[in-house]
């Protein structure tokens, strides 16, 4: 009997000294990779800090994000849930065939903040069309996955209505071209058009849109034979597998395609800096192989083809985007010698002096609708 | 700061635990004295005064009381009582329910008194009760006044039970607070205790709770939706508050104090009268102990029981926190005691039968789970919103929302239901040697189950955000 209670007692004080004595003993790590977040480090002591409590709740962060196999713990918390059924991990979706999901409620949706969004993009492309042809504008929403591999989300899920969403935004601009690629990804929905455990689309998806462009657009249609597609990767876990991070998670391909006719390499410059092309190869070793399309998001990115002579392509296209473009823009560099890329998140300047310094001719504007949703920097379109 | 925080589990446990067993027994409570100073000031480093101004008040009020009585001057001991009352009560009302007050004179007469913003000392209600214990029995002469201050000191600021209960009356524990013993039996059974508590505030109440402020939080919900909600937040509050209540009694026993269990079952109650008895019993026998009795109870005709009831319960609703709802929540349970005592118990004949014990279940479970309703939703407006939708008034009867919220969250609610009986009385044979009675075998059982809840534990409290701590307003 005694016996046993001194077990009982071990047991107890082994488990909680453990945890406790290994966490300062293994060195803190700055970065997690699973998660792709700088992780806390520990809090500067001071009395004020003691007093107003930021120094306890640093600790408490700290403790919790250098506790020793942190990623094991997590990845053992969603197996528990998943064991359950709960299909509501981590901020995400678990669904079917691998496949994760964005969560983003109905009561996320601001909007006020849509509307205003929507009113500056359709200000913006009424002021350009009457500087410039109306057909050669286009903006196009990309849906989140989860509109469009809706059979492979769990059932009865929670998400805003982007199908009213899209088609609301669409009925208020007036201007341009709205491109609705939400039937040409629904009728591919088989094909790996978004990627499991990533929210953004493959190449597969984006190409599918790019030719919705190209008809859009008036620029020939070369079909998917007419390029050579490459897998670069088999080994991607995206943002998705960060919040949920589930152990038996599947991995994700990520392709390149190029026109099998090659053309001149392009020289792509990166606020300022010139950063070697649009594939970033080295990025395919790191967490965020979507980073293998420019290595990120930049405030302003400029792709140049040199042709050497006259070009073929006299016009320069202007594209507003967020992060879905930089696996679509590749394909632009087909139809354009010169693209240049603002994203006004980072980007700050006026767009009407951009584009009349930079003669632009085109214009694309690009967004995720649940980054278009959110996004607080739209307003910048209309500003001076 | 909190049980289930790193700073608690991996920190200050440890540390307190060596010291203190470290220690020849003189120095415990100076160590225990010491941690639970720290523990409260984690939280409050500018309020810790307060308490330190209360220990020494009720300290002094006690020595007064105790050295007048002794002389037979029983007017001067009970003028230091009500003094001492007078300094409670005014602490608590000045930081608890201050700005109440300026908002509800405001809103009857309209006058425009800016409010002080006062924010509210944790656990100042739970840790005010208690030294009112103290002095109210010392001046009834139950119990001696403590002489030496660093024991009444540790007394009052005992970390186990000082942010969320239970409240420790001061004559459960006075004999253990200078001459008690530390054992490896209970030692055990405290850190099993401890476990169990942590299991269930970690791994159910915080699950469940993120179902409730889903659907509370979100802008459109069907009637059933709302009662999945109202039953989430039933089985959040129980295991939140009664795992708080394990921990501490657990922690409690594990420096070798014996407290009184908190809570009973209470879901498995029959009446509302029998879930009172087994709900957070240390505050209703406090209100029994130091408020209804010495009203007059029911020693004084019906009419006046009625009265004592209502006082009772209104204090016991603004005792949960200072905001209308409480107010309500209180007198809706004050109502149905009365109804329960005066009426019910003579038109229903207490007749054991199958069909009355299952109606009694039901009964009692939607009136608790309407309670909790008033209890969780501090905001007038949205509490009507709420109950409407209960209701089914504006609001579709389900909807594909809750078909989601079921497949989530069907199996945690089945285990949910499970541990909120008592299934002891169901075991037999070596079922119940193994698990339940004082073996060897069980104590195997029982260190590979703590050991598997702790680690479970851990692994929900490193991966979940939803962390809440419930009784700040309290």
């Amino acid at each position: 009997m005694k016996a046993t209670k001194l077990i009982m007692a071990a047991a107890f004080l082994a488990v909680i000294g453990t945890v406790s004595i290994a966490g300062p003993l293994v060195k803190d790590r700055e970065f997690s990779e699973n998660e792709n977040r700088y992780l806390a480090e520990k809090p500067k002591f001071s009395a004020d800090n003691l007093l107003s409590g930021k120094y306890q709740e640093g600790l408490e962060n700290y403790l919790n994000d250098q506790i020793v196999f942190r990623d094991q713990w997590i990845t053992g918390k969603t197996a528990i849930q998943k064991l359950c059924g709960d299909t509501d991990i981590g901020g995400a979706y678990v669904g079917s065939e691998g496949y994760d999901f964005e969560k983003i409620l109905p009561e996320d949706v601001d909007e006020e903040l849509l509307q205003r969004n929507t009113e500056y993009v359709a200000e913006f492309l009424d002021g350009c069309a009457k500087k410039m042809d109306a057909s050669r504008l286009s903006f196009m929403l990309v849906p989140t996955s989860g509109l469009i591999l809706e059979d492979r989300l769990p059932a009865h899920a929670r998400l805003f209505d982007q199908d009213a969403c899209i088609t609301s935004v669409g009925e208020t601009i007036k201007s341009g071209q709205f491109l609705d690629v939400r039937s040409v990804l629904r009728a591919h929905a088989q094909e790996e058009i978004y990627y499991h455990t990533d929210h953004h689309w493959t190449v597969n998806g984006a190409f599918l849109a790019y030719e919705e462009w190209c008809r859009a657009t008036g620029h020939t249609v070369l079909g998917e034979e007419s390029y050579q597609k490459t897998e670069v990767t088999d080994q991607f876990r995206g943002s998705l597998y960060s919040k949920i991070l589930d152990y038996d998670s599947v991995y994700d391909r990520i392709w390149k395609m190029e026109p099998k006719e090659p053309l001149p390499a392009v020289t792509v410059i990166a606020d300022g800096k010139d950063i070697g092309g649009i594939y970033q190869q080295e990025k395919l070793l790191e967490k965020d192989k979507y980073l293998y399309f420019f290595g990120g998001n930049y405030g302003e990115v400029q792709i140049c083809r040199e042709t050497g002579s006259a070009s073929a392509h006299p016009e320069n296209l202007l594209v507003i985007k967020d992060s879905f473009a930089n696996s679509f823009v590749p394909f632009l560099t087909e139809n354009y010698d010169h693209i240049d890329m603002l994203d006004l998140r980072y980007y700050n300047g006026s767009i009407s002096a951009y584009m009349e310094e930079h003669s632009i001719t085109d214009v694309l504007i690009l967004y995720n609708i649940s980054n278009f949703i959110s996004d607080k920097n739209i307003y910048k379109l209309c500003q001076g | 700061m909190v049980f289930s925080s790193f700073v608690f589990l991996f920190v200050f446990l440890p540390l307190v635990l060596v010291l203190y067993f470290l220690c020849p027994p003189k120095l415990r409570n100076p160590v225990l004295l010491v941690f639970s100073l720290v523990f409260y000031a984690w939280g409050e480093p500018v309020y810790v005064l307060i308490m330190l101004f209360s220990t020494v008040f009720d300290y002094t009020n006690g020595r007064l009381i105790a050295h007048f009585a002794k002389r037979g001057k029983s007017g001067w001991a009970k003028l230091v009582l009500v003094i001492d009352l007078c300094g409670n009560l005014g602490i608590l009302g000045f930081f608890k329910y201050t700005d109440f007050l300026i908002e509800t004179v405001n809103s009857i007469t309209g006058a425009g008194m800016s409010l002080l913003y006062i924010a509210l000392p944790i656990g100042i209600s739970f840790y005010t009760f208690q030294t009112m214990s103290y002095t109210i029995d010392v001046y009834r002469g139950v119990v001696p006044a403590q002489k030496n201050f660093l024991d009444f000191a540790t007394y009052v600021v005992l970390f186990p039970q000082l942010i969320a209960g239970p409240i420790v009356q001061y004559k459960t524990i006075a004999d253990e607070l200078s001459g008690r013993r530390t054992t490896l039996e209970d030692f055990s059974k405290g850190a099993f205790r401890f476990s169990v508590g942590l299991a269930k505030k970690v791994i159910l109440a915080n699950q469940i709770g993120s179902l409730w402020s889903a659907i509370s939080e979100s802008a459109q919900i069907s009637a059933a939706s709302a009662w999945l909600g109202a039953v989430a937040y039933t089985f959040q509050i129980y295991f939140d508050f009664s795992g708080y209540s394990d921990m501490a009694i657990g922690l409690g026993q594990i420096f070798g104090f014996h407290f009184l269990e908190n809570f009973r079952y209470p879901y498995m109650s029959k009446s509302i009268t029998e879930f009172w008895r087994r709900w957070h019993i240390s505050l209703s026998s406090w209100f029994r102990e130091y408020v209804y009795i010495p009203l007059g109870g029911n020693r004084k005709g019906w009419r006046r029981q009625i009265v004592n009831l209502l006082i009772v319960w209104l204090l016991t609703g603004l005792w949960h926190g200072a905001s209308w709802n409480f107010v309500l929540w209180g007198l809706y349970y004050g109502l149905l005691l009365i109804l329960e005592k005066l009426i019910f118990s003579h038109v229903f004949q207490r007749r054991e039968t199958l069909a009355a014990s299952v109606f009694g279940h039901i009964y009692t479970m939607l009136l608790v789970i309407l309670g909790w309703v008033l209890f969780a939703q501090t905001d007038m407006g949205k509490l009507a919103e709420y109950l409407k939708a209960m209701f089914g008034i504006g609001v579709p009867l389900w909807d594909s929302d809750f078909l989601y919220y079921l497949s989530c969250n069907g199996l945690l609610l089945a285990v949910l239901f499970v541990c909120s009986l008592d299934l002891r009385p169901l075991l037999k044979g070596r079922l119940k040697s193994w698990t339940v009675e004082d073996t060897a075998a069980s104590d195997i059982v029982k260190t590979i189950a703590m050991v598997g809840l702790l680690l479970v534990s851990f692994a929900f409290l490193v991966g979940d955000s939803y962390n809440p701590f419930l009784y700040f307003r309290f």
